[in-house]
């Protein structure tokens, strides 16, 4: 499936702060937050949700000052 | 012990101190040796400088006419108490006297001193080229020569008759020690200035050092724990120069490893409810 450019852009983002497991870790906050989104089908309505769940979620797996600083630049993209 | 020695603050800090230490100790060589030069120099200047003086203020005429046995005679005692005076004035003076040049070699007129002074007509048996030249010009010695009354740096001048000839020099010594002295105090203040450096280098180096090696050794312990398995570790490194792009890196890595380790988990869970 092709992604979205903006899927890739955040893609691009996160894997900054995720690493190579950006990618399942995206699809995973779509598919459970975003009504079973494919991630690759990203659209702008769903960022400000996304980076809601980016923050949440992002705080398990790094630091909370981290994730805050993805989600803040996720939500930018709206 | 040996962790200690073979810990990076440990080396970095001993390699900077080292380097410094190397640095200061030949900028130290140079100065020190400049200085000496430079201090020896102008000691040298100065006893010309009082030998010239001293020299113009004597008749030569009168000084030529003094001979063997003449220690008595008024000449004898103006041109003497002339050099006692300057002595008197100059607490670096040593030695102050005249001397002729004969076939013999250089020989004493006029000698002031108390204890042992030198008769009219003894030879001086140490007798170098800067002494010869100083019957002719203002002249120093290059070189600390020793004798039998000590070791000195001497400044000659040479007496002049009426006419302008030379008819002997004035000779005025100053003792090695004075100048060794001099030469010491600057040597510690030298010492001194660099051991204080020494010591605030050393001092910032072991701050600057301990900044760098507590995060390192921060990562070092993260690392541990993650090859042991403690995924909850706390990457609590903030840095923005190259250690803070190692704990970036790592972070990122934790954040990966944790993403695989909880899909691995969810997709082990759905296999175990589908059995």
């Amino acid at each position: 499936m092709t992604m979205t450019d903006l899927a890739q852009k955040v893609l691009s983002i996160s894997t900054a702060y995720l690493g190579p497991a950006a990618k399942m870790f995206l699809a995973r906050q779509t598919k459970y937050h975003l009504q079973g989104l494919e991630y690759e089908q990203l659209q702008k309505e769903h960022l400000s949700e996304l980076s809601k769940w980016l923050f949440i979620s992002g705080s398990l797996v790094i630091e909370k000052d981290k994730a805050q600083e993805l989600s803040q630049l996720v939500a930018k993209l709206v | 012990m040996k962790k200690i020695f073979h810990s990076l603050k440990t080396k970095l800090t001993l390699s900077f101190v080292l380097l410094i230490l190397l640095i200061s100790g030949m900028a130290f060589l140079y100065t020190f040796n400049e200085t000496k030069k430079a201090l020896k120099e102008q000691m040298r200047t100065e006893l010309m400088s009082v030998a010239s003086a001293i020299a113009v203020s004597i008749d030569g005429d009168v000084h030529a006419k003094i001979k063997p046995g003449d220690e008595g005679t008024p000449a004898f005692k103006i041109i003497g108490q002339a050099l006692l005076k300057v002595q008197e004035a100059n607490d670096h003076i040593t030695y102050i006297y005249t001397m002729r040049k004969t076939e013999e070699g250089a020989v004493f007129v006029v000698d002031p001193d108390d204890e042992e002074p030198a008769k009219i007509g003894e030879l001086y048996e140490e007798t170098n080229d800067e002494m010869l030249a100083g019957f002719e010009k203002p002249s120093a010695d290059n070189e600390y020569v020793t004798d039998q009354w000590g070791t000195f740096l001497s400044g000659y001048a040479p007496i002049r008759d009426s006419l302008g000839n030379s008819v002997g020099l004035v000779g005025v010594d100053m003792s090695s020690k004075d100048v060794i002295a001099k030469q010491r105090f600057i040597g510690n203040t030298i010492y001194l200035i660099i051991g204080i450096a020494v010591l605030f280098a050393g001092i910032i180096i072991l701050l600057f050092s301990g900044t760098i090696i507590k995060d390192v050794n921060r990562l070092n312990r993260i690392a541990n724990k993650i090859s042991m398995g403690d995924m909850e570790v706390k990457m609590d490194v903030r840095r923005h120069d190259e250690i803070g792009d190692l704990a970036d890196s790592f972070g990122r890595m934790v954040a990966s490893l944790k993403i695989m380790m909880m899909e691995h988990k969810e997709t082990e869970g759905k296999q175990e409810q589908e059995k």
